[in-house]
């Protein structure tokens, strides 16, 4: 982005400013030493698309600027769509880190990384857009780079950054810099903020076509997604196989016991 | 799903449950489609350029799952039924879902093939097969229940085992089944049985039906609980977002908008990049010859 267009969306989020909570003091740090601190402050939803005129219009540009359009089709194919976001992340000298989640182990095929015949597929992307300057090692997003093609779990030291041996990086970046990262398929998180300044990152979550991330969840139940003539009378254990695709949608699954009895899997179990 | 099943599903693309059906079960679901046999609709010969394929029309029968009751029952039950249930939650991960269909098949004799579709290349991620760390994951299975017998070389379901791992893409020959050079196969069924098949993962079609009984296959398509293959309504952008979320915004913009969707017509459209850095609609012309370079590839 030119720093026009930095200053407008810093100029967006400063006019409101009201829309911005933030969360629990080291809920996202989660039994992490390294990475507790305060609360982090974020905008979720799809809220930064659809404020007032003119405000929406520089976060509407970023979804499909070229740089973004040029780079997708490669990395997740043409026809990419955007699967939920873009949510504001923001950060006070002292906020929290994320602790690290994502590897290519256990394998989540609607974001895994796959490569054949020399072209790259990628189930989920997300952009990240820096309107702050980000300092390596000062905070911000963090990531194991080789990651997605990892066949084992990441250990927890990894995870909470307390131990990493040093497979955990954080990338500097400079305002209007883009940041494309395997969400889901790569290990990353984020690195407590230690800067004077504010963090301010605005993530787009992109999917390939045919992939589902955390999208689509107000129209997945069974009774929206398909029609009433359909599913109407259907018992629990057939409905749960009719809920539109979606990852955290509320689906329910479905499991056998030694009888050949099916039943809907308690969740808790 | 036992591990000498999976071990044969990994390999080959498919498998067959053998008796899930009793006797009555299978004379109940016949009685019920002689019964809406009026509701039939023949397509078109599903063989395209293929002299092997040759035939008349394959007839369908829609909407068993929206009949009135009791006569859907024996259709629903065969939705989540726990010889379905059990492999699925292997072959593509516990929260799997029915995509589309049932797609029900009531082929008689002389009715057409269906060229072979579908193989490991080009990579297709929403229905492509993969394995890690002991655990295989398909984006899409079909399941085939049968209420009539397949019996050998007499048409119906072929396929061509272990083409899911394959790295070439599928020969002319091959496709048509004019030049086979042997590797299609059909797996012998019988009424009650249930193939199981990595559809589009795998090269699969069908032989002509050269059976004086008709073919009787219902096809309920399933896919991983994040997986897409059909083309759904849901996906415009009008339908699948909050109408304020997309008010105003250009047609780019709205290109990335859609919700998911296999997209094997091209409906949706896709984005490119020109070389003075706009971004614009892909003309449809440009994706053609994008589909036909790689089908020639």
């Amino acid at each position: 982005m030119t720093q026009k267009e930095v200053d407008a969306a810093n100029n967006a989020i400063d006019t409101h400013t009201d829309r911005i909570k933030s969360g629990e003091a080291n809920r996202l740090s989660r039994g992490s030493k390294s990475l507790q601190g305060l609360g982090r402050p974020s905008m979720g939803g799809t809220q930064l698309m659809n404020i007032e005129k003119p405000h929406c219009d520089i976060f509407r540009r970023m979804l499909v600027h070229p740089a973004i359009v040029r780079r997708l089709r490669v990395m997740c194919g043409p026809g990419f769509r955007l699967d939920h976001g873009p949510q504001f992340i923001g950060g006070v000298k002292g906020t929290s880190g994320h602790r690290l989640h994502g590897s290519g182990a256990p394998h989540k095929p609607n974001v895994g990384y796959h490569h054949q015949s020399g072209d790259p597929y990628v189930g989920g992307v997300t952009v990240s857009w820096q309107l702050t300057e980000v300092i390596e090692g000062r905070g911000g997003f963090a990531c194991v780079p080789g990651s997605h093609k990892s066949d084992f779990n990441p250990p927890e030291g990894v995870t909470t950054c307390d131990d990493h041996r040093g497979a955990v990086i954080q990338p500097g970046a400079q305002p209007g810099d883009v940041v494309f990262f395997m969400d889901g398929a790569q290990t990353h998180g984020t690195f407590p903020w230690l800067n004077d300044h504010e963090r301010r990152s605005i993530l787009y979550k992109f999917a390939s076509r045919t992939a589902v991330r955390g999208g689509g969840r107000t129209v997945a139940s069974p009774d929206i997604f398909w029609d009433d003539d359909v599913v109407d009378d259907m018992d629990d254990e057939q409905l749960a196989v009719m809920w539109g695709p979606g990852s955290g949608v509320g689906a329910p699954s479905l499991e056998v016991d030694d009888t050949g009895t099916v039943s809907i899997k308690n969740r808790s179990a | 799903m036992d591990a000498r099943e999976r071990y044969f599903w990994d390999l080959n693309g498919y498998v067959v449950a053998k008796g899930v059906m009793t006797a009555d079960e299978i004379a109940e679901a016949n009685e019920i489609v002689e019964k809406y046999s009026h509701t039939i609709r023949v397509g078109g010969s599903t063989a395209r350029d293929s002299k092997t394929f040759a035939g008349t029309g394959r007839p369908m029968l829609p909407g068993v799952l929206e009949y009135p009751q009791p006569d859907c029952l024996p259709f629903r039950k065969m939705l989540a039924h726990a010889a379905v249930v059990s492999r699925l939650k292997v072959m593509c991960g516990p929260g799997f879902r029915l995509d589309h269909g049932p797609m029900f098949i009531v082929s008689v004799k002389g009715t057409a093939g269906h060229t072979m579709h579908g193989n490991g290349e080009p990579h297709r991620p929403h229905v492509a097969y993969t394995h890690q760390n002991g655990m295989p994951y398909t984006g899409g299975v079909t399941v085939a229940w049968q209420l009539h017998d397949c019996k050998p070389a007499m048409g119906g379901f072929a396929c061509v085992p272990a083409s899911h791992k394959a790295n070439f893409r599928m020969p002319r020959g091959v496709r048509t089944g004019d030049n086979d050079m042997g590797v299609i196969m059909q797996p012998v069924v019988e009424a009650g049985d249930i193939v199981f098949f990595m559809d589009s993962a795998q090269s699969h079609g069908a032989w002509p039906w050269k059976l004086d009984t008709g073919r009787r296959s219902i096809l309920f398509k399933y896919a991983s609980r994040t997986s897409v293959r059909s083309s759904h309504g849901l996906a415009e952008p009008r339908t699948y977002w909050d109408e304020h979320l997309i008010d105003g915004m250009t047609d780019e913009q709205l290109a990335v908008m859609y919700g998911p969707y296999s997209n094997h017509r091209g409906e949706v459209p896709s984005l490119d990049v020109s070389e003075d850095g706009e971004v614009g609609i892909e003309h449809k012309d440009d994706v053609n010859g994008r589909r036909e370079k790689r089908r020639v590839a």
